[in-house]
């Protein structure tokens, strides 16, 4: 609800073409777990939202590399959906995986640390980002292919404000796009990172307009 | 006094070069056997003051022989001489080598000067006991390496230092440092990856981790907690003062040392 209320200062297009504005978008928020949410216009200058529960949704993996992340989750939490992997624990549990720390069932590494080491240099810092940023790629085109997103991507939270600047945009546009046939629709879909704070105190204000 | 080296190494012509560059070293000469069994038999006889091992010696692994060759030579360096092998890189070999605890590891082909720096280093004072104890400090603060230094060598420590984790690996020797001391956030590999590499490949090497956390985002208490659990054996957190720092090493370095028996 708080999308249409945000400042354009307060949004970054980070990738993507023009989209169609008056099509549904979707939103993806990152924090302690993954939210999803429908936004759809109705053509009266009101928002109808869709709550969803992509988080929930499996969490794909393409390569050897990912296939080896998804394991060592799998081992660690049973079932592997996206949140485990694209949240501010996701991103923790996959720079342990990476540092060899596989073994030792609680950690306290955090996000924050994470972030710190990676604006540091530290290569397994940035790999750790690298991935999550591909399996948050992954849910951007699932999302925006499964709802028909052509109004845009919103992608908001924690670990965004977080890792936003971290993130190899380019990189990002050519995974969420490599969907075969489709690689020019989702292309055109306009990407926004939301940098805002407290974006969920902003949607309840529009509760009072 | 002569001192002796035992050489356990199957190829006969290796065995005469190596030997060759021990007996040059002054006050030294050697004894050699084609394989652990004999090597190990010899030492009921003789007694060496330096243990040379082929990794590979036909099918056998020197690594899985180091502590048997440790009980019974006492405080003998071990090293470990290594050219790789069709099954394994030489990282991989060396990486082993430093987890079973090899005194020294040796790439083939080496010279007479690297066996004399080996000598050197092991024999540098009369018993262990004695040596002075060193600390290696990887910090980035140039200021705060200073302030740790000074402290330490005015209590009669010796110090290394390295201002990153990849300095640290590259320039010492960190099985023969007595304790690590290592912040967490500094560039490069930074210390959690770096403090779990060191727990990894030289256990018995205890490590002290020290930070100040991060601004708003994390407090210290966090990130030495997370440096807790991946093996750190001390936490300290910044700002110190000296009789902290030495407190914490103290107890670090009066703890038992474990070895596998």
């Amino acid at each position: 609800m708080s999308v249409r209320l945000l400042d354009r200062a307060d949004l970054l297009k980070v990738c993507g073409g023009a989209g169609d504005p008056d099509q549904l978008s979707v939103l993806i928020g990152t924090g302690r777990g993954l939210g999803t949410a429908g936004i759809v216009p109705d053509h009266f200058g009101e928002t109808i939202i869709l709550p969803c529960e992509g988080g929930h949704s499996d969490l794909p993996a393409r390569n050897p590399q990912e296939v080896e992340i998804f394991k060592f989750l799998e081992r660690k939490y049973g079932h592997v959906s996206r949140e485990r992997a694209i949240s501010l624990n996701g991103l923790a549990d996959i720079y342990d995986y990476l540092i060899g720390f596989d073994e030792v069932p609680e950690t306290a590494t955090t996000a924050a640390m994470v972030a710190e080491l990676a604006s540091l240099g530290a290569p397994a810092a940035r790999d750790a980002i690298r991935y999550c940023q591909t399996f948050l790629a992954d849910a951007a085109s699932d999302a925006a292919l499964m709802a028909g997103a052509r109004g845009g991507i919103y992608l908001a939270g924690e670990l965004m404000l977080l890792i936003g600047d971290l993130i190899d945009w380019d990189a990002f546009e050519t995974r969420l796009a490599d969907k075969g046939r489709l690689q020019g629709y989702l292309q055109d879909i306009p990407v926004y990172l939301i940098k805002a704070p407290d974006i969920e105190l902003i949607g309840l204000t529009s509760l009072f307009h | 006094m002569t001192h002796t080296a035992l050489i356990i190494e199957d190829s006969a012509v290796q065995a005469n070069l190596i030997g060759r560059m021990v007996s040059a070293q002054p006050g030294w000469t050697h004894l050699h056997f084609p394989s652990f069994r004999e090597g190990y038999e010899a030492l009921s006889y003789y007694q060496v003051q330096a243990v040379f091992l082929d990794v590979f010696v036909g099918q056998f692994n020197a690594i899985n022989h180091i502590d048997a060759f440790r009980k019974k030579t006492g405080t003998a360096p071990v090293v470990l001489m290594t050219a790789g092998s069709s099954h394994e890189a030489i990282s991989d070999t060396l990486h082993k080598a430093r987890q079973a605890r090899a005194d020294f590891e040796l790439r083939k082909p080496f010279n007479e000067a690297d066996i004399g720096y080996i000598f050197q280093q092991a024999f540098q004072a009369p018993t262990s006991k004695e040596r002075r104890k060193t600390v290696l400090v990887i910090e980035d603060s140039r200021t705060l390496r200073t302030f740790i230094k000074g402290i330490l060598e005015f209590s009669g420590y010796g110090v290394h230092e390295a201002e990153t984790m990849e300095q640290a690996f590259k320039d010492v020797n960190i099985a023969r440092v007595d304790a690590v001391l290592c912040d967490v956030f500094m560039p490069g590999m930074g210390g959690l990856q770096g403090m779990r590499h060191i727990k990894k490949t030289w256990p018995s090497v205890p490590v002290i981790a020290m930070s100040a956390g991060l601004d708003e985002k994390v407090s210290e208490t966090e990130v030495l907690k997370a440096t807790e659990r991946l093996g750190a054996d001390a936490q300290i957190a910044k700002p110190f003062k000296a009789e902290e720092l030495l407190a914490t090493l103290n107890a670090i370095l009066s703890s038992p040392i474990l070895l596998d028996v």
